[in-house]
């Protein structure tokens, strides 16, 4: 009280899973997130996104949608590291890791397209838990306004075709991004993700 | 007991009835929907201008919480 309000973290008491479901890839610069807060300090006080709606001028005919990746079941992860200098300034370094399966032509064009957008606005994620949670990595508008930088980009791929015939073949995809926070999770209901696939 | 319920004024621009937001588990277009009234509750609560274009006309965040009160007491009415 004197220093500081903290706040008071419970959990529900149920079980959980580990693992991603399912990751979609979008341009950042295509979709605008509304957050909303609940609570007030002593009560946690809570950030979620609760909206997704295309930003102006960005079109599903433009290629405004959300772009499922076809990741190997139970190979995937995200992970989230904070560092802070003598307790003040926070920097989170987030990965997300998924992989592909069978090294083809397209796979290659597939890692190429990545690595340009990398280069430009970075890429946006949607990552789906098993336990049904939705976070939203490398995004660029909320609330209708540009947020300081948050970009993900791919960085330490590793591709290999194996060496035996039940050894792996593909593309193990590292994303990685730096920011000031944990991702925020996205509550809106996952069926939106899926719409903006093909609407 | 159920109330006299009063229409909300609330309605999307003609130009983006086909428009699709996702929000309360559906993205169905802008033009179908019978939440809107949610909708403007996040756009007004976030005062977010990519929500707020949406609207031909916007209800009162009072409007909206009598509105979802009058759902309430339909429904338990029932």
């Amino acid at each position: 009280m004197l220093a500081v309000v903290y706040q008071t973290y419970t959990k529900t008491c149920t079980s959980v899973a580990g693992g991603i479901s399912r990751v979609w890839a979008f341009d950042p610069y295509d979709f605008d997130w509304t957050m909303t807060t609940t609570g007030a300090a002593p009560v946690l006080v809570v950030k979620q996104y609760t909206v997704v709606a295309r930003r102006s001028g960005a079109t599903y005919a433009g290629g405004a949608r959300m772009f499922p990746i076809p990741i190997i079941a139970e190979e995937s992860e995200r992970t989230g590291k904070q560092t802070s200098r003598k307790g003040c300034s926070t920097r989170w370094e987030h990965e997300v890791t998924i992989q592909l399966a069978q090294l083809t032509k397209e796979l290659t064009a597939y890692l190429t397209s990545l690595s340009d957008a990398s280069c430009c606005a970075g890429i946006g994620l949607v990552i789906e838990h098993f336990d049904g949670k939705v976070f939203v990595a490398g995004e660029y508008s909320v609330n209708g306004t540009s947020i300081p930088t948050f970009k993900m980009y791919m960085d330490g791929t590793e591709t290999t075709s194996g060496k035996v015939m039940d050894d792996f073949n593909g593309a193990t995809i590292k994303f990685k991004g730096a920011y000031t926070r944990e991702l925020h999770e996205y509550t809106g209901g996952i069926a939106n993700i899926i719409t903006f696939e093909t609407a | 007991m159920a109330t006299d319920k009063k229409p909300l004024a609330i309605a999307i621009k003609e130009q983006y009835k086909e428009e699709r937001v996702g929000y309360n588990n559906s993205a169905a277009p802008l033009g179908q929907r019978d939440d809107l009234h949610l909708l403007a509750e996040q756009a007004l609560l976030s005062n977010n201008p990519n929500l707020l274009r949406f609207f031909e006309k916007i209800p009162t965040l009072q409007e909206i919480t009598d509105y979802k009160a009058q759902i309430f007491l339909d429904k338990t009415a029932k």
